[in-house]
């Protein structure tokens, strides 16, 4: 659109300039068109809210509708330490797959957060400009590989491979899958922490450089403190992730409902049942099918739970720079 | 106060000197391990799954025999999906973005709705498989679905994934949409302001083909996540066995394809019976058929099943034959393929087989309800679903065509990250304002 439109010349401009186009031209109504694109421009922002309100409407609808049911009591759910929604005599204990989700997650961290974390000390203070700028997009590629090719390796590399560690270890196993979402998250850790570490000033740097630290003394008790706050937001993304990991767990976890905190055994995490669930045949508002937005509902909610202690935690560590 | 000699002082600045070398060398060894990783990833791949690599593989059905099983139908819906999902996340991302960066004021809507897009994005992607599912599938049935028809709703069709990945993805495009018009400097906006332009006529011939770049990596980044998710078309029910492509655009007739068990039917094989050519898997049975018929007022006729009673000992022939003798349909065996056509109008879903004959089926509604874009109704599958499938099964066999599938999908996820660090390095270095 190239026509000249004096009269609507003033039209948008910053307000200084409106002002001084009320001498001589007359403000005009904004065109048809204009208020269209404008409007589905608006409409487009607002989407993302409507999405949230139909993800959460459609679990908070269907697990009260889970939760009307008969069988099913408050009590036994968030108590019972048995899961067979499907069986004859069925069971509605959520523990099970909640200590399921949580021993992969741990597994997962305990790898993934040392490791990113000194990955992303060593990116920040000791790499030299070349060696981060080739190593961490090659780092980043490592999050770029779908997880269900994360799943394959755990099950048809990590496993045998542990199992000549622990003899024993049985071929679906909490271990392995954890330990291949704590490789999965590693680039999440280190490149998040990374940036936030690199946001320290170089003065504090220099500071302590000049009071005869070393690199490593500088970057453990200067940057490291000094950029908890975005670190920490770092570690909340990484639970995420690990918690609503699928794919990894349901092809190399098992999917037996486990009442257990030992990562050598195989259990279904709230995910891994979820996908055993939908894998079936599942007739619509059948018990099963309202159990697996139930536990969606569960999961939704821990997960928003780590993020708001996250957000504390963050708020209680920001340093204003 | 603390005292030391000057020995001590060195020894303590020597100490110290080797600690922090160890650490530089340990942080170093602990990257090339994590990228090891990588490789080591890439390598399992290969080891299993290279000899199953090759035109065959791209361009076979899956089937029961893994040494003849490919990949075509799960490509063919992996490229229809992301198509969708492309038409879906990034005009609605970018839309979005241009609102948030050269139109929202700063008050609480801007304020809910930024917010709401960061919550989104922590959103684990199988809670958006459940909302499509109690969403998409079962309460548009509700709401929009007509009991006529067979498949209401948006169905588990290509159209309810594409949707679904596509919001998926959407805080991603986003995000980087507002980078890439963050970075374009006031100063642009001033001058064009200065010019008369108006703030649709400044977003229109400033913003957007400066940022458009940006925004291109941003949803090259967007669909190689989606490629790969997995986990949401699992639970809105995407085929894990599929033999037949969807609808192609301008296809004549709407048309069904059922899989028969995977056998090649050469011609000399017609008059053999059934058992001879499957084996025990075939049995006396029946296929049973929902039928809706087509007509010119069609919302007056009633669906109605028909059943076709099939003999272990018939032939290829005869079992077309029997088809056939429904009103409506015609059947063909086309290499593995049942392929199944109604005349224009009719829409039949096989609901029942006891035969063994038909391993999975594809519903189409028929009907041309959507014309060229028939295929957007099609049920499907995709590339990380069938790999899922392949290697949840025990026989190591397939686990070869699962590594095989997943040097395919890898090499498409790893190109198009690629592809983005390369135009976001080559973007940086280009652009001085």
């Amino acid at each position: 659109m190239t026509t000249v439109q004096t009269g609507r010349a003033a039209l948008g401009a910053p307000r200084g300039l409106r002002s001084l186009a009320g001498v001589g031209m007359r403000r005009r109504r904004p065109s048809l068109k204009t208020l269209i694109v404008e409007g589905m421009l608006f409409l487009a922002a607002a989407s993302s809210v409507a999405i949230m309100v139909g993800i959460i409407w459609t679990l908070v609808i269907e697990s009260v509708h889970f939760f009307q049911n008969e069988e099913v009591t408050f009590l036994e759910y968030f108590t019972g330490t048995e899961w067979t929604p499907m069986f004859a005599d069925p069971k509605f204990g959520v523990l099970p797959l909640i200590s399921g989700t949580l021993v992969t997650t741990l597994v997962g961290l305990l790898l993934a957060v040392p490791v990113g974390t000194i990955v992303a000390v060593w990116l920040s203070e000791y790499a030299s400009y070349r060696a981060r700028e080739i190593l961490k997009p090659l780092l980043e590629l490592l999050s770029a590989v779908p997880t269900v090719v994360f799943g394959y390796f755990a099950l048809l590399f990590v496993t045998p491979l542990l199992q000549k560690v622990i003899p024993d270890l049985p071929l679906f196993n909490m271990l392995s899958a954890g330990l291949v979402i704590g490789v999965m998250i590693i680039p999440y850790v280190a490149s998040l922490s990374e940036d936030a570490m690199r946001a320290v000033p170089q003065a504090l740097r220099e500071g302590s450089y000049a009071m005869g630290a070393t690199r490593m003394q500088t970057a453990w008790r200067v940057i490291y403190p000094g950029s908890l706050s975005g670190v920490t937001a770092a570690y909340i993304l990484a639970i995420s992730r690990a918690l609503g990991e699928t794919m990894v767990v349901a092809v190399a976890a098992g999917s037996n409902p486990n009442f257990t905190i030992d990562p050598r055994e195989g259990a279904s995490t709230i995910t891994a049942f979820i996908v055993a669930v939908s894998l079936g045949d599942l007739p619509h508002e059948s018990i099963g099918y309202q159990s697996i937005f139930a536990v969606g509902l569960t999961l939704m909610v821990m997960t928003l739970g780590f993020n708001i202690v996250g957000y504390l935690l963050r708020r209680r560590y920001r340093e204003a720079y | 106060m603390l005292t030391m000699t000057e020995a001590e002082l060195q020894a303590n600045i020597r100490k110290r000197k080797i600690v922090d070398m160890a650490y530089a060398i340990g942080g170093f060894a602990l990257i090339t391990l994590s990228l090891a990783v990588l490789v080591a990833l890439i390598y399992t791949l290969f080891r299993d799954g290279a000899t199953r690599l090759g035109w065959d593989f791209l361009s076979s059905f899956p089937s029961r025999r893994p040494e003849n099983a490919g990949i075509k139908s799960a490509f063919v819906g992996t490229i229809l999906v992301m198509f969708v999902t492309a038409f879906t996340a990034i005009p609605l991302g970018a839309m979005a973005g241009i609102y948030l960066e050269e139109y929202g004021k700063k008050n609480w809507l801007t304020t809910i709705i930024e917010i709401n897009i960061a919550n989104l994005a922590g959103v684990p992607s199988i809670i958006w498989g459940l909302m499509a599912l109690g969403l998409f599938i079962y309460k548009f049935e509700d709401w929009f679905g007509n009991p006529n028809d067979l498949t209401p709703g948006l169905g588990r069709s290509v159209l309810t994934a594409g949707l679904t990945l596509g919001l998926l993805v959407l805080p991603i495009v986003i995000v980087a949409t507002r980078e890439a018009i963050r970075a374009i400097p006031q100063g642009i906006r001033e001058a064009s302001y200065a010019c008369g332009a108006t703030r649709l006529q400044t977003v229109q011939s400033h913003i957007l083909p400066y940022s458009l770049s940006g925004m291109l990596t941003g949803a090259i980044i967007a669909l190689s996540r989606a490629i790969g998710e997995t986990a949401p078309l699992i639970t809105i029910g995407a085929l894990t066995f599929i033999a037949f492509l969807p609808p192609a655009p301008f296809a004549s007739k709407p048309y069904l394809n059922s899989t028969a068990m995977t056998v090649g039917i050469s011609e000399d094989k017609r008059d053999m019976p059934l058992s001879e050519l499957y084996g025990a898997s075939v049995t006396d049975g029946t296929i049973r058929f929902h039928i809706k018929p087509g007509s010119e007022d069609d919302t007056k006729e009633v669906p109605h099943h028909e059943t076709v009673t099939v003999a272990a000992t018939d032939s290829i022939t005869q079992v077309e034959e029997k088809i056939e003798a429904i009103e409506g349909l015609t059947a063909d065996f086309y290499g593995d393929l049942l392929n199944i056509q109604a005349d224009f109008g009719v829409v039949f879903i096989i609901e029942e087989d006891t035969t063994g004959l038909i391993a999975a089926s594809g519903i189409s509604p028929g009907g041309g309800r959507f014309g060229p874009m028939e295929w957007i109704q099609s049920g499907f599958t995709v590339m990380p679903i069938q790999m899922f499938n392949w290697v949840s099964k025990p026989n190591p066999e397939f686990h070869a065509n699962a590594a095989a599938a997943g040097i395919v999908l890898l090499i498409m996820t790893l190109s198009m990250n690629g592809t983005a660090i390369v135009l976001r390095s080559r973007l940086r270095k280009r652009i001085q304002w």
